[in-house]
């Protein structure tokens, strides 16, 4: 603060304009203030629970002074719609046209006979497409008939040898297929040998059979390991 | 033609008994119209947790295993006589399935980790979503200035 006041010293200023700058609390004046707007309240304000049962008063015009605007207004609608109507008439090109029945007709005819051409030429050059497009439509569906046919027919081949496989190793295997004739000797076999399918193996792919099986030097190696 | 796998866990008994227990399961087998592909005992073992069946507790079973055909309808007027027979402790039937043939890849998966094919595809596969390094392009493996 002591510095501020030594720099404005320096500029030759009264202590009173030292002290009026360097506090905060300026004194009002009305020259800094922004200019003040009407207020308006703002839309989504409802209206004043005062005023919601006011009825503003309609205003009421004296009877010549109505009858005056009246006839004013009548007078300004009458000449703006005449002239309007003439505008429409001197601008309007519907009305150059000949109204000869006649002449009308034979315009029609011409006009029919150049759409016809038109249509004619139109037609000619669709059926020529349509035509390519449906010969060609023809011949992917045939082509992808003869396709399904050929799959068709080899799945069948498939089919028929996947079953006689099936048939076959059936057979092979209905030989060793266990009746009433030769279940006793089975069942001795069964209780003679015992099946364990339980098994051990060590990391480098010695193979231990048997749940209770010891290690012995004499294991079988896996095929294809270390 | 379904393949059926009948386990039954019988309860501990002389020889004999066994057999013609053995003897009364396979013709039940072949009464329903079916017949038996292969039987094998898979020996008397201690079971998992003690069962009960017939009012009697069991800790050890003779477990035996039935491969067999049988219209489907009689599986379970099959197993319905089974749970009858005083001397079985447990059946099951399943349906077999075929062996997926596979090819034996031990010595593969006993490689170290960085050896392993999998892994290396792992490791390519990462390597993909390393962020882009810049290359100075100056023929150099290593860079010339200071850093």
């Amino acid at each position: 603060m002591f510095q501020l006041i030594k720099s404005f010293s320096a500029l030759k200023l009264s202590s009173n304009t030292i002290a009026k700058y360097c506090t905060y609390n300026l004194s009002y004046n009305p020259a800094l203030l922004p200019v003040k707007k009407t207020h308006r309240k703002p839309r989504w304000v409802p209206v004043a629970k005062s005023k919601v049962f006011r009825i503003p008063k309609k205003p009421k015009l004296p009877e010549d002074e109505a009858n005056e605007i009246r006839r004013l207004f009548n007078n300004y609608k009458n000449n703006v719609r005449s002239i309007r109507k003439y505008l429409y008439k001197k601008h309007c090109t519907i009305f150059e046209i000949s109204s000869d029945p006649q002449e009308i007709l034979k315009e029609f005819k011409e006009d029919l006979v150049k759409c016809h051409e038109i249509n004619d030429k139109w037609n000619a050059e669709v059926k020529i497409n349509r035509e390519a497009r449906l010969q060609k439509e023809l011949d992917e569906e045939l082509v992808l008939a003869e396709k399904k046919i050929e799959e068709q027919m080899l799945r069948e081949e498939e089919m028929y040898a996947f079953t006689e496989e099936l048939v076959r190793k059936q057979k092979e295997a209905s030989i060793s297929f266990i009746t009433p004739e030769n279940i006793d000797a089975i069942i001795d076999k069964a209780l003679a040998e015992e099946t364990d399918y339980n098994f051990a193996i060590y990391p480098n792919g010695e193979k231990i059979i048997g749940k209770k099986t010891r290690p012995t030097q004499e294991t079988e190696k896996v095929v294809g390991a270390q | 033609m379904i393949t059926y796998e009948l386990m039954v866990l019988l309860r501990i008994m002389p020889k004999p008994e066994t057999k013609q227990v053995l003897r009364r399961i396979a013709d039940q087998i072949f009464e329903k119209g079916g017949f038996i592909r292969k039987l094998e005992n898979l020996g008397t073992q201690e079971m998992p947790y003690k069962a009960k069946a017939h009012d009697a507790i069991h800790k050890q079973a003779s477990y035996f295993l039935y491969e067999f055909h049988a219209p489907p309808s009689s599986i379970f007027p099959l197993l319905d006589e089974y749970i009858r027979d005083v001397d079985i402790v447990r059946r099951r039937i399943f349906k077999k399935n075929e062996e997926a043939s596979f090819e034996c890849t031990l010595s593969q998966e006993l490689l170290p980790p960085p050896y392993r094919k999998e892994v290396q595809e792992l490791i390519t596969e990462a390597r993909k979503k390393d962020k882009p390094k810049f290359q100075y392009n100056s023929g150099l493996d290593y860079y010339p200035f200071q850093k």
